[in-house]
C-alpha cells in the first residue's frame, strides 16, 4: 500500500534528480541566428535616403548618408560612379544610417577609383523588402591615399615623374602621351606608350623617372617590404607586356651606367582590362652580372616602364596610371 | 498433393511462394494450432476537379482526375497455444483501370510473430506497435480540431488505416518484449516495456535508422502510477552526419478517491542530450528539459473532469519519438500534385490532409518537419514542442446522456526569442460539443450534432512583431434517416490572419533561418454523404467534399470538388 508519504518522497526524489538538467546555452537570450529579416509593417520615415553633401570634397569633408526606418532591419548601401564604375558597398543591422554607419571618404572597395568631377549613384536595398531607395552626389575633389606617389600622370607637361623615354630609334610610331584624357583609370589623366615593333627586337620605349629623388624616399626600407604599384591596361589581344626597371647607382655617382650600375627588372603581361600591378622590390630579377647582387632601395637612382611588344614585330600600347610606393603591402584605396 | 506444392514452389512469384511455404507450414503442424482469418476489403472509386486561381494561365496542370481501387486484406492468424503466434496480413490490390493485370499488386502488408517467451514475458516480432509518454514515445494526432463530423473521420479513418497512425502509436520493425507482472493480486503490477526497432521505410537512409528504449512502471490499480522512460533513436543519413539523441523521463499519477469525487495529479519530467555530426570533426550537442504538472478534480457521479495543468518544455529539448510530424507540411497529395504548368507542388488543403492516402508520414524524423501553421500554430509538434512554457485549463465531459462537451484554454509563452529577445505569447482556446439529438427525442435512431471551435494566435511585440489568428470551426450532424441508411453534413472552416515568421529548421534540428510571411487565408471545406450501413461491419459511403482555399497569393487559391465512394467491410 503506497501511502501519499510514499508517493510524494518518490515524487520529490524524482524533481531533485531532473533538477540537475541542463539547457544547452541556456544564458542566451534567444535561440537561433540573430532575425533581421524585415517585418511586413516595416517603412522608411520621411525621404528615404539623402546623402549630406550633394557636392563633396574629400579633402576636406566625409560624406554619409542618412535614412530613418520603423525597424531594426539588414540592409547594403551601393555607391558607384557613373562614370568611373568604382562602387563602394557599406551594409548593416539598424534602425537609421547616419555618420557612424555610412561615413564614405572617397575611397572604393573596387580596383578603380572613384573619378574628380563624377557623379555616384547611391543606391539602398533593405533585406526582404522589394523597393529601393536612391541618392546621388557629384565628387568635387578626391582624397590623398596612403602610399609615396611617383607620377598620377595629372600634370601632362612637367618635368618630374615619369617623363624621359628613350625610343628604338628603328620602330615606328613609337608616342608617349602623357595627360592622356580618353582613357583614365584615377583623377582626371593617364599616361600612354604606344608604338610599333619595326625592327623585332620585342622593345619598343622606355619612359623614366627624372627629377624624383627616389633614393630618399627609399632610404633605409626592406626590398621585402617595399612594394611599387602602378595601374595598366594593354590590348586585348594580349601583345603587351610591361616591363618595370629598377636602376640603382651602385657606386654612388648620381647616374646609372649599365656598365657599372646593377639592373633589377620585373614583368607584368597586361589585358585590354585595367590591373594592378604591385611588386615588392625584393621579387624583381637581376639582369646581367654588374653589381653586388643585393637590390638595395636607398641605392635606386630611377624607375623605367619598358613597352615590349610580344610576340615581337606588331603594334601595341599601354595606359598606366597612378604609380607609387607603399611600405609594408601592396597598394590599397583604404 | 506434394507434387502440386512441390510445383507451385518451383513456379510461382516471390510472394506466392510465400503464400505456399506458409500454407504448407500450417498444413504440416500440430493439431492444438489455431487458424483464423479476419481483414479488410475496400473498393474505392473517387473523381475530383480542381480549379481556381493556382491553374491562371496554366495550359498542362491536371484539372479532371479519377482514380479508383478495390483491396482486400486478409489477416492470417495462426496460434500455437500462447507460445507462437503468427500474423501475416497480405494485401491483394487491383486499382481500377489496370488492364492485362497492370495494377494488380499482391503484397505482404504487415507481419508480426508474437508470443510468450516465459510466463512474463510476451514477445513481438516484425511490425509492431510502440508508444510511451507524449513527450518520450508518441504518435501526435495531426486533426486540428478534437472531435470531428463523421463525414470528415471516415475519410480520416482510411488515411490512418493505410499509414497506421492509430491511437498515437508509432508503426515501427524490430522487437518489443513486454512484461507485466502482478504483485500482490492484480492490483499492484509492474509493467517492463523494452523494445530495439528501425523505422518502417528506410530507403532515405545509408543504414537503418535505430529507435531503442524502454520503459518500468509500477502501477497500483486507479490511485498510483510511477514510470520511467528512456528512448534513444540514431540514425546516419546520406546528407547529414550521426545523429544520436536520448529522450528520459519520468512521469507518475496519484489519485484519491472519495465517493464521488477523485482528486489527484500527474507529472512528468525528463531531458533529452543530442549529438550531431555537423562536419568533419565537428559536432553539436544540445541538452535540455522538460516538466508537465496537472491537477486533476473526477466527478465520479456524473463523469465529468477539470484540470489545470503547467508545463514547460526548452528550446532545446529534442524528441524525435514524440516530435515527429504525422503530415509534414511540404508533403505533395496524391491527387493533383502539381498546378503552375506542373512546376509547382499544390499547396495542401484539408481535403488533401483527410483524403489522400499517401500524404502521412511513416517515419520519425530527427528534425522538426516543417509545418503549417493554419493547421496548428500553438502544439505544431504535439504535446512535446519545444520553447514553450504555459498553463492550461481543462474541462471534460464525455458520458452526459444528452451533451458531450469539452474546453480547454491554454496560455503559453516562449522560453526563449527565436532570433529576437522578445518572446512570442500563445494562446488557444478550444471547445467541442456533440449533442445527442436521439436521446432527446428518445430515439432508436442516430441523430447528432457536433460543434467544434478553435481559436489559436501567437503574438510578439518588438522590432519584429507577429499577430496571427486562425479561428477553425467545425460543425456536422449525422441523422439516420431510415434504418441503417445515415445522412453526413459537415463543414470546416478555417480563418488566418496576421504576420508571422517562420522559423526554418535545418537537418540538425537547429534554426537556419527565418521566413516571415502574412496570411490572410480561408479555407472552407464542406462534406455531404450518405452511408448505408450492410452489416455492422459493411457499409457504403457515397459523399461528396469541396474545398476552397482563397488567399492573396494566386499559386495557393484553388478549389477542390470531390466525389467519393467508399465500399468497405471486415470480417
Amino acid at each position: 500500500m503506497l501511502t501519499r508519504t510514499r508517493f510524494f518522497s518518490v515524487f520529490t526524489f524524482a524533481l531533485i534528480l531532473f533538477s540537475a538538467c541542463k539547457r544547452t546555452e541556456g544564458t542566451k537570450e534567444y535561440i537561433g541566428p540573430a532575425d533581421i529579416t524585415t517585418p511586413l509593417n516595416f517603412s522608411v520615415n520621411g525621404n528615404g535616403l539623402s546623402a549630406k553633401y550633394s557636392l563633396v570634397n574629400f579633402i576636406s569633408q566625409t560624406q554619409f548618408f542618412h535614412s530613418v526606418f520603423s525597424h531594426t532591419v539588414a540592409w547594403n548601401l551601393e555607391i558607384r560612379g557613373t562614370h568611373s564604375g568604382a562602387v563602394r558597398f557599406y551594409s548593416g543591422i539598424s534602425k537609421t544610417l547616419d555618420s557612424s554607419n555610412t561615413a564614405f571618404d572617397g575611397k572604393a572597395d573596387s580596383l578603380r577609383f572613384f573619378l574628380p568631377g563624377e557623379t555616384c549613384a547611391v543606391r539602398l536595398k533593405i533585406a526582404g523588402w522589394a523597393k529601393e531607395y536612391s541618392s546621388s552626389f557629384a565628387i568635387n575633389q578626391m582624397p590623398s591615399f596612403n602610399c609615396t606617389l611617383l607620377d598620377d600622370f595629372e600634370s601632362p607637361y612637367d618635368s618630374i615623374g615619369f617623363c624621359m623615354l628613350y625610343t628604338d630609334p628603328t620602330d615606328s610610331l613609337v608616342m608617349f602621351k602623357e595627360g592622356e584624357t580618353d582613357v583614365v583609370f584615377e583623377g582626371r589623366k593617364s599616361m600612354k606608350i604606344n608604338g610599333f615593333d619595326s625592327n623585332d627586337n620585342y622593345w619598343i620605349s622606355s619612359l623614366s623617372t627624372k627629377n624624383l629623388n627616389i633614393k630618399t624616399m627609399l632610404a633605409g626600407k626592406e626590398a621585402s617590404s617595399t612594394y611599387l604599384n602602378l595601374f595598366a591596361k594593354g590590348l586585348t589581344n594580349g601583345k603587351a607586356i610591361l616591363e618595370l626597371q629598377l636602376q640603382e647607382d651602385e657606386n654612388n655617382d648620381g647616374v646609372f651606367n649599365s656598365s657599372n650600375d646593377e639592373l633589377w627588372k620585373g614583368k607584368a603581361t597586361l589585358s585590354g582590362d585595367w590591373q594592378k600591378i604591385s611588386l615588392a622590390l625584393g621579387s624583381f630579377e637581376k639582369s646581367g652580372t654588374i653589381g653586388n647582387g643585393t637590390i638595395e632601395p636607398g641605392k635606386i637612382l630611377r624607375i623605367a616602364l619598358v613597352l615590349i611588344s610580344y610576340p615581337p614585330g606588331d603594334y601595341t600600347e599601354t595606359y598606366v596610371d597612378y604609380v607609387n610606393f607603399t611600405f609594408g603591402a601592396p597598394f590599397s584605396q583604404k | 498433393m506434394k507434387n502440386l506444392i512441390s510445383k507451385h514452389l518451383i513456379t510461382a512469384s516471390v510472394p506466392g511462394r510465400l503464400g505456399w511455404i506458409f500454407l504448407i507450414f500450417i498444413s504440416t503442424t500440430h493439431s492444438f494450432a489455431q487458424l483464423k482469418f479476419s481483414g479488410l476489403g475496400r473498393t474505392v472509386f473517387q473523381s475530383q476537379q480542381l480549379s481556381g486561381d493556382a491553374l491562371k494561365n496554366d495550359s498542362l496542370s491536371d484539372r479532371n482526375t479519377s482514380q479508383g481501387y478495390a483491396l482486400f486484406d486478409l489477416r492470417t492468424n495462426y496460434q500455437i497455444k500462447d507460445k507462437f503466434r503468427i500474423l501475416v496480413d497480405t494485401r491483394l490490390k487491383n486499382t481500377i483501370g489496370g488492364f492485362g493485370g497492370v495494377g494488380i499488386s499482391l503484397n505482404l502488408r504487415q507481419v508480426r510473430i508474437e508470443g510468450l517467451a516465459s510466463k512474463f514475458v510476451k514477445y513481438s516480432v516484425g511490425d509492431v506497435d510502440i508508444k510511451m509518454s507524449p513527450f518520450t514515445f508518441s504518435n501526435s494526432s495531426e486533426i486540428e480540431l478534437d472531435i470531428e463530423s463523421t463525414i470528415f473521420s471516415r475519410r480520416r479513418e482510411v488515411v490512418q488505416y493505410e499509414s497506421f497512425n492509430v491511437n498515437n502509436h508509432w508503426r515501427m520493425r524490430g522487437l518489443k518484449l513486454n512484461s507485466v507482472v502482478n504483485l500482490k493480486g492484480d492490483s499492484n503490477q509492474l509493467k517492463i516495456l523494452v523494445f530495439g526497432t528501425t523505422d518502417r521505410a528506410t530507403d532515405s537512409y545509408t543504414k537503418y535508422p535505430i529507435r531503442i528504449g524502454g520503459s518500468i512502471a509500477f502501477e497500483k490499480k486507479e490511485k498510483f502510477f510511477l514510470e520511467g522512460n528512456m528512448v534513444r533513436t540514431e540514425e546516419n543519413q546520406k546528407e547529414t552526419g550521426n545523429a544520436q539523441i536520448q529522450v528520459f523521463s519520468t512521469r507518475t499519477w496519484y489519485l484519491k478517491h472519495w465517493k464521488k469525487w477523485a482528486l489527484g495529479g500527474t507529472a512528468e519530467l525528463g531531458q533529452s542530450n543530442s549529438i550531431r555530426e555537423t562536419g568533419v570533426n565537428t559536432t553539436q550537442k544540445l541538452n535540455d528539459y522538460f516538466y508537465e504538472g496537472k491537477c486533476i478534480a473526477i466527478n465520479k457521479n456524473q463523469d465529468w473532469k477539470i484540470w489545470a495543468a503547467y508545463q514547460e518544455v526548452g528550446p532545446f529539448f529534442e524528441s524525435p519519438g514524440a516530435q515527429s510530424l504525422r503530415i509534414s507540411g511540404n508533403r505533395s497529395s496524391q491527387f493533383f500534385t502539381y498546378v503552375s504548368n506542373n512546376q509547382q507542388i499544390r499547396s495542401q488543403g484539408m481535403l488533401d490532409r483527410m483524403g489522400s492516402e499517401t500524404i502521412q508520414n511513416i517515419n520519425i524524423s530527427s528534425f522538426r518537419q516543417p509545418y503549417l501553421p493554419q493547421y496548428n500554430l500553438v502544439f505544431p509538434y504535439g504535446k512535446a514542442t519545444p520553447n514553450r512554457k504555459g498553463f492550461d485549463l481543462g474541462l471534460l465531459d464525455i458520458n452526459n446522456r444528452f451533451l458531450d462537451y469539452s474546453f480547454q484554454y491554454h496560455q503559453s509563452g516562449e522560453v526563449l526569442g527565436e532570433g529576437v529577445v522578445e518572446k512570442r505569447s500563445f494562446h488557444l482556446l478550444q471547445s467541442a460539443f456533440i449533442l445527442k439529438i436521439n436521446r432527446i427525442l428518445n430515439s432508436n435512431r442516430k441523430r447528432s450534432l457536433y460543434a467544434n471551435y478553435r481559436f489559436e494566435s501567437s503574438g510578439r511585440k518588438g522590432d519584429l512583431p507577429t499577430d496571427l489568428q486562425i479561428n477553425t470551426v467545425d460543425v456536422g450532424a449525422t441523422v439516420e434517416i431510415f434504418k441503417k441508411f445515415d445522412l453526413h453534413l459537415g463543414m470546416k472552416r478555417i480563418q488566418a490572419k496576421g504576420n508571422e515568421v517562420y522559423s526554418q529548421i535545418n537537418s540538425y534540428n537547429s534554426i537556419s533561418g527565418y521566413l516571415p510571411y502574412a496570411m490572410t487565408q480561408s479555407e472552407n471545406l464542406i462534406g455531404t454523404g450518405i452511408q448505408l450501413h450492410f452489416t455492422d461491419h459493411c457499409f457504403l459511403l457515397v459523399s461528396g467534399y469541396f474545398n476552397r482555399i482563397k488567399t492573396t497569393e494566386a499559386l495557393l487559391s484553388w478549389n477542390l470538388n470531390q466525389l467519393y465512394t467508399n465500399f468497405s467491410y471486415e470480417f
